[in-house]
């Protein structure tokens, strides 16, 4: 009657890049993104090894940055359940209700 | 003419069967009581930048550490932390579900980011971002010309 379930997307980066006057390189780079909808889970653990190698100039000035994120974005979808069980017990109610007016009528034009 | 209005007994009865399958229904349906929960985390456990000759020089370093969270579940809720350093910085932001967290020490050369978001009976909407940033300058000296630079990282994830 009522099925919880979730919309979610999860995020994980991570990068180094070096930059000079001629450019940027980008050394280490590595990214995880899950995404799941309805009932059902992900999971994604584990170890990145991450390794490069570049050539640079000696007696350069180069820059480095390195980023380490995390993001996660998470919906809940329920249809509320006091008002779900309103609806349908209204519902039977009203079929109810009906068909116990339905053979008065009956009831009344046969005894007419 | 007189106008009586009689009930039968059967339609009643069919009405409090019906009644009595649609409470039996109400009462054995579980609750939803569990909760979307996501949480993500990223762990750097070490960072090397080693050249083939010579060495590495750094001349500044700046660190900063920024998170943030919203969510609609208890109302609306925010909130968002900020931090820098020259070599460490860490922030944490919080609100009802949900939280995030980072933090780097670039003596160390370690750091984390981790969001986590947890909303009650799926009602609502929640979102989570941390990140830290390391921004250094550096030359190689000690050599001249080309130099192979070697740069390895370990991360854990979750």
């Amino acid at each position: 009657m009522v099925t919880p379930s979730q919309t979610l997307f999860s995020r994980l980066v991570f990068a180094v890049t070096f930059f000079s006057n001629s450019g940027d390189i980008s050394v280490l780079g590595e990214e995880s993104r899950l995404s799941a909808a309805g009932n059902s889970t992900q999971e994604d653990v584990g170890i990145w090894n991450l390794s490069n190698s570049v050539t640079l100039m000696a007696g350069q000035q180069y820059g480095l940055s390195m980023e380490i994120a995390a993001h996660t974005d998470t919906q809940g979808l329920i249809t509320p359940e006091p008002v779900s069980l309103c609806l349908f017990g209204s519902g039977i109610l009203g079929l109810a209700a009906v068909l116990r007016r339905k053979q008065a009528l009956a009831r009344r034009k046969s005894k007419l | 003419m007189r106008r009586t209005v009689t009930f039968d007994r059967r339609p009643m009865m069919s009405f409090a069967l019906m009644l009595a399958v649609v409470l039996l229904i109400l009462a054995t349906t579980p609750s939803a009581s569990a909760s979307a929960i996501e949480s993500s985390t990223l762990i750097l456990e070490s960072l090397t930048i080693t050249p083939a000759s010579g060495s590495i020089t750094f001349s500044s370093s700046n660190v900063v550490a920024d998170a943030f969270v919203n969510s609609i579940v208890f109302g609306s809720e925010s909130d968002s932390d900020f931090n820098s350093g020259v070599t460490s910085a860490s922030a944490h932001a919080a609100v009802t579900s949900a939280n995030a967290a980072s933090a780097f020490d670039s003596s160390s050369n370690t750091g984390f980011s981790q969001s986590n978001v947890s909303i009650p009976y799926y009602k609502g909407v929640a979102y989570a971002n941390a990140a830290a940033d390391l921004f250094e300058n550096f030359s190689i000296t000690g050599t001249s010309g080309p130099v192979s630079v070697q740069t390895s990282a370990i991360l854990s994830h979750a």
